[in-house]
């Protein structure tokens, strides 16, 4: 099997977009800078941008998903280059050998960014391995690893309405177990500097040995969100019922949904987000979520320039002596 | 065939041997430490200056592949793997490309054995047929024609009953099970040690609980049944603290070499290679199951071989077949864990030889006059690199892959007869 490549090899250069866990402040704040002059100021329309021009972006999701592909197309679009949706149903390839034979078709058809969505994790890393060197891939989220473009979207969220990152409080709330945009975060959040990362949930939900990647567990929501500036609730997907993880929705909103009486307990400014899709009245009360504090709309925007920034920076970067 | 091994460092733990001195065989059996019988005329004279001379090594329980090809020549080539890498027998385990329950399946492999150029195998027999845990083997049939005991491989018996009825039967016939333990829920979706470098590679973890439970259960049954037990692969330092509170010494238990090399934050979660049950340790349990192995609280040292087809490895980590190659690597990663830890040489290789040969009651593992010449001849700092190309199982699934490692067989000796000479120099400058 050919090396998976790492993503900067070169460390000032990204290669691919796979992961937070490698890169290094100046280059996530690198990313963050160049979303905000792709990111207009209200009210103003976005101006297409030629920077891949000529440029193929395959946008090959292996899970059902609408908001993450339909930002990536229209980053892709917006940086005026041609854009290939394939939807693959994930088990006629999770056999190596298909998925190759699947890229090489689009390899075929000069692609030259794949954006991954897997549910298995490791997956965009295994599919550097199968790419021509001239490809960039950028994980969309693999299994419950990683989804490092959600957790820059969130980042470049709070840096806006909170611009002191090194003193504040996040809390992220929910299934922390199988959340790949938890583990993002967590690992985002750390390397920016931020003091103090809470996770909250049942312990059916909160991995056991979490505090070694330097976060506090709460297994109380009136606790694990008490003055936080920030509060993350993550979506609860429905299988943790059968697995036996939870007895039901009622019981979960009842203990850990966001509710307005609880968030009083957070700052009176903390901001509230979601990366969407939102379950009301189940991880979180519809008042919270269509509330002032919440800025989970802002979340959706943002998306477009983060992920026309890692674009733009990912295809400067190859061409770059 | 008469030989002679001149001017070894001669290590025969059993016999607490280990200095420079001459080996002689004849007749298929060691006749002579130090000076020759009288009359001794040698057919050929292996010269051993700078090179260890010990009892070849014995695999407590390993997987070969899939043997299910009737003319395939895979078992010959692992075989030849083994005694390339010391290995002088091997004891085959059922898996469900080999469930070891047929009476011709079992001879078949036991006639390739006899005639192959290579270790030799000794079958453990299915405990239950087809590896279900419904209904017990024919063991009775299967211990008549030479298996030396009988596994249910790494596939857990979900029943408490049939697995207790299976241990009293086979107490019956005197006949060593091997035991993996693991809980077979608890085990479901996770490909790694649960903890922090889980947490990260987002991949399932199975805690460990699941051995410990599966342990249990175990040495409850085989308390209760009296049979003679061999409980495989432990991962988890508690587990030899359970097998401590059941003074039998009927029951022996083995680790493998990699766990003992690898714990579960050296594992690269985007390599599959890594992948492999149990998984890997924690640090912790790691130093402390290195210790059990040092006071002899574990028994045996196991390569834990288990080639796995290319295709298998060539995917994401949790849609991977586990299972690590290790007979091409084992002397290598053996010297290496001798030289990074406490463990004396002879005490390691001890683990190997004279614990599995008094487990599985053969006349081999040591170099009393009269055993078995079994000999395995090794250059401890013959410098190699660990190349796809150059290593003679079909299986290339070592986390090694591309690292330079010291020590290299350079002859094996088994029933008298040199199976493997190491004709080749370095492949590192």
């Amino acid at each position: 099997m050919a090396e998976s490549k790492g993503q900067n090899d070169n460390p000032s250069l990204l290669r691919h977009f796979l992961s937070i866990r490698d890169i290094p402040i100046d280059l996530l704040n690198q990313i963050l800078d160049r979303a905000e002059n792709f990111n207009p100021a209200r009210g103003r329309e976005i101006k297409n941008v030629p920077l891949l021009r000529g440029k193929t972006v395959a946008n090959l999701f292996f899970e059902p998903s609408t908001r993450t592909r339909t930002t990536f197309e229209l980053a892709a679009k917006r940086l005026s280059a041609d854009v290939i949706n394939v939807d693959i149903e994930s088990s006629a390839t999770k056999k190596g050998e298909s998925l190759s034979d699947t890229l090489r078709t689009l390899e075929a058809m000069r692609t030259d960014i794949f954006v991954v969505r897997h549910p298995e994790s490791g997956a965009a890393h295994f599919i550097t391995s199968l790419v021509d060197d001239k490809v960039s891939v950028i994980n969309a989220g693999d299994g419950r690893h990683e989804h490092p473009t959600q957790a820059m979207v969130d980042m470049f969220t709070i840096r806006r309405k909170k611009p002191n990152l090194e003193e504040l409080v996040v809390s992220i709330v929910g299934d922390i177990s199988h959340s790949r945009v938890a583990r993002s975060e967590i690992l985002a959040l750390k390397t920016l500097g931020v003091p103090e990362i809470r996770v909250v949930g049942p312990k059916t939900l909160i991995p056991d040995d979490i505090d070694k990647l330097g976060v506090k567990a709460f297994f109380c929501l009136e606790q694990g969100i008490k003055d936080a500036d920030v509060v993350i609730v993550l979506r609860l997907q429905r299988e943790r019922m059968q697995s036996a993880l939870l007895p039901s929705e009622k019981e979960y909103y009842r203990t850990f949904g966001l509710t307005m009486e609880k968030i009083k307990l957070a700052k009176a400014d903390a901001i509230i987000m979601h990366p969407g899709p939102i379950n009301r009245g189940i991880e979180i009360e519809s008042s919270v979520a269509d509330g002032r504090q919440s800025v989970i709309l802002e979340q959706v925007s943002n998306g477009i320039a983060i992920r026309m920034a890692i674009m733009a920076i990912l295809s400067g970067s190859k061409y770059r002596k | 065939m008469k030989i002679t091994v001149e001017n070894g460092q001669i290590i025969d733990p059993k016999n607490k041997i280990d200095e420079l001195s001459d080996l002689f065989i004849s007749d298929h059996k060691i006749c002579g430490v130090g000076s020759p019988p009288s009359g001794f005329q040698a057919d050929v004279v292996i010269d051993a200056e700078n090179q260890v001379v010990c009892p070849g090594f014995i695999e407590i329980g390993c997987d070969l592949g899939d043997l299910s090809q009737k003319d395939d020549v895979g078992l010959e080539m692992e075989l030849y793997a083994a005694a390339s890498g010391g290995f002088t027998s091997v004891c085959l385990l059922p898996n469900p490309t080999h469930t070891l329950e047929k009476i011709e399946t079992v001879e078949q492999i036991n006639r390739k054995s006899k005639v192959s150029k290579g270790a030799k195998v000794k079958c453990i027999g299915a405990l239950t047929q087809h590896l279900e845990g419904k209904i017990l083997s024919e063991m009775e049939a299967l211990k008549n024609i030479g298996c030396i005991g009988v596994s249910n491989g790494g596939n857990p018996i979900v029943s408490t009953s049939v697995l207790r009825n299976a241990l009293s039967y086979a107490s019956t016939l005197e006949l060593v099970v091997m035991l993996e333990s693991q809980d077979a829920w608890l085990n479901a979706s996770g490909v790694m040690r649960c903890g922090a470098a889980s947490i990260l590679a987002g991949l399932p973890g199975i805690p460990n609980s699941s051995e410990l439970i599966g342990l249990s259960r175990n040495l409850l049954l085989v308390e209760e049944t009296g049979v003679k037990a061999h409980m495989r692969n432990l991962s988890v330092s508690r587990s030899v603290e359970l097998i401590e509170q059941y003074p039998n010494p009927r029951i022996t238990c083995d680790v493998g070499l990699l766990h003992l090399l690898l714990c579960d934050d050296d594992l690269d979660p985007f390599d599959p290679n890594y992948n492999v049950l149990p998984p890997l340790p924690t640090a912790t349990d790691q130093d402390s199951l290195l210790k059990h192995l040092s006071d002899r609280k574990i028994d045996i040292l196991s390569s834990q071989h288990q080639p796995i087809a290319n295709d298998l490895k060539r995917s994401t980590f949790e849609s991977s077949k586990p299972g690590i190659s290790s007979f091409d690597t084992f002397l290598s990663l053996m010297l290496s864990l001798a030289e990074a830890s406490k463990m004396q040489l002879s005490e390691l290789i001890n683990a190997v030889t004279n614990e599995p040969a008094k487990t599985l009651g053969l006349n081999e593992g040591n170099l009393s006059v009269g055993s078995q010449a079994n000999i395995c001849i090794f250059d401890p700092d013959m410098q190699w690199k660990v190349d796809r190309n150059t290593l003679r199982s079909r299986g290339k699934n070592t986390p090694f892959l591309g690292k330079v490692v010291k020590g290299k067989v350079t002859h094996t000796i088994i029933e008298g007869e040199i199976v493997y000479c190491c004709r080749e120099t370095s492949n590192f400058e």
